[in-house]
């Protein structure tokens, strides 16, 4: 296998395709920033189901990286991607390998329906994405890639016909809306620092995250009217809860890395735990329901309690959120004192 | 009985590849090898369909379903109230 960079993938928890993606160059070239990946720095919003724009669920998204990269963390190691399109797109695989051959790190625009057998998508509904591909074999015709699927963010071996099958049927390839290139390459800074993790930083978001998750609710959220489209609206439903559970499982990482840390005392720590854990339980619990619904066929779905349980998450995260924000208050009000 | 549900529940954990030993009954299923989010789900329907209940949303949100004892401990209630 020739590889342009062997990377080894980020999979501590799932974010998306393209932060999971950023991460696995990040943490690979510069092992600090795994603690970047844990920074509280995200926003609880609502979408619209492609396939029916009055569906509307809950996912929570990281701030900066879309729209202003040169603030996001990840700037310090990934300096930018540039849009490439294949000088021939019949024989883009010449190009492709050219590209790895030259160590350059590549996405590719590739149709999930044709890409990985354990992606929810796969031969079930067509999506475009980019997807790494870091490596290629030429006699055994395979390619290095990494992608996600149920398992997580990892790494897998694609037969090159699949590769083509992909790409062929990619949103670049076969739609004039899309938008977006064949493939984005990265850059990374001639200079990394290391990334330290900043209490500082985890407070501020704190502060945000409080006000917001004052004003958010899941209230007329994961309304499903159209029961013929049961499965799907429970499919889509998934890809956000499994964000917001996997963020859980992130902000557990980053109370214990406070803790290892020294950066908070030992019985704020337990209490920020004690949080966590139930939060995490919960957040289980909701995406436990939703997956029964693909597997035991029934199409009902108790919305209430669904809805109320997310809820009282909700305000749990607020209050856990609350904790790390008091610290400055009452060192603060220490400092009064003393003075 | 009780010993019938316990080795019908054992099983059905093997036809998903997942081994349980007695010393594994406390512990949380996420931690056993070879469960992940679909397999347990997938485990549950199982022994509901063996057992002949329904698992209800409910179930998820309020009952103890994280260890093997506690799923020995919903499945025996939930025969009981059959």
């Amino acid at each position: 296998m020739q590889f342009s960079f062997e990377l080894k993938p980020y999979n501590d928890f799932w974010m998306n395709c393209i932060l999971n993606a950023a991460y696995t160059i990040a943490v690979t070239v510069e092992p600090s920033y795994k603690y970047a990946a844990l920074m509280n720095d995200y926003r609880y919003k609502t979408w619209g189901a492609a396939i029916d724009s009055s569906f509307i669920t809950p996912t929570l998204d990281v701030l900066d990286y879309e729209e202003n990269w040169n603030d996001f963390i990840l700037q310090q190691v990934i300096a930018k991607e540039t849009a490439h399109t294949f000088k021939d797109p019949a024989d883009f695989l010449t190009e492709l390998k050219e590209i790895i051959a030259d160590k350059q790190i590549i996405k590719l625009n590739v149709d999930l329906f044709y890409w990985l057998p354990k992606n929810i998508a796969c031969n079930k509904f067509h999506m475009s994405h980019y997807a790494i591909i870091n490596g290629f074999d030429t006699r055994a015709k395979m390619y290095h890639v990494l992608d996600d699927d149920i398992d997580g963010y990892g790494t897998h071996l694609i037969p090159e016909e699949r590769v083509v099958e992909a790409f062929m049927n990619s949103g670049a390839m076969t739609d004039k809306e899309f938008g977006g290139p064949h493939a984005y390459i990265y850059h990374l800074q001639d200079q990394i620092v290391p990334y330290r993790l900043s209490l500082q930083d985890i407070q501020n978001h704190a502060a945000r995250l409080k006000r917001e998750l004052a004003d958010f609710s899941f209230d007329g959220l994961w309304d499903i009217k159209n029961h013929d489209l049961f499965d799907d609206y429970i499919r889509i439903s998934l890809i956000g809860i499994n964000i917001i559970s996997s963020r859980q499982a992130a902000n557990g990482m980053l109370i214990q890395s406070l803790n290892e840390m020294d950066l908070i005392e030992e019985s704020l720590f337990q209490e920020l735990r004690l949080h966590v854990n139930k939060i995490q339980r919960g957040w289980k619990s909701i995406k436990q329901i939703f997956i029964n619904k693909t597997i035991n066929g029934d199409k009902t779905l108790n919305l209430s309690l669904i809805q109320s349980k997310a809820n009282e998450l909700l305000e749990l995260e607020m209050n856990m959120w609350s904790l790390l924000v008091e610290i400055e208050r009452n060192e603060m009000i220490i400092i009064r004192q003393e003075s | 009985m009780a010993n019938e549900v316990e080795e019908k529940i054992l099983s059905i954990f093997k036809e998903n590849d997942v081994n349980v030993s007695k010393s594994d009954y406390d512990k949380p299923l996420d931690d056993l090898w070879g469960v992940d989010s679909i397999s347990y789900v997938q485990i549950l329907a199982d022994i509901s369909k063996e057992f002949q209940f329904q698992i209800t949303d409910e179930d998820f949100i309020l009952a103890d379903l994280n260890t093997f004892n506690g799923v020995m401990t919903f499945t025996n209630a939930k025969l009981v109230s059959v």
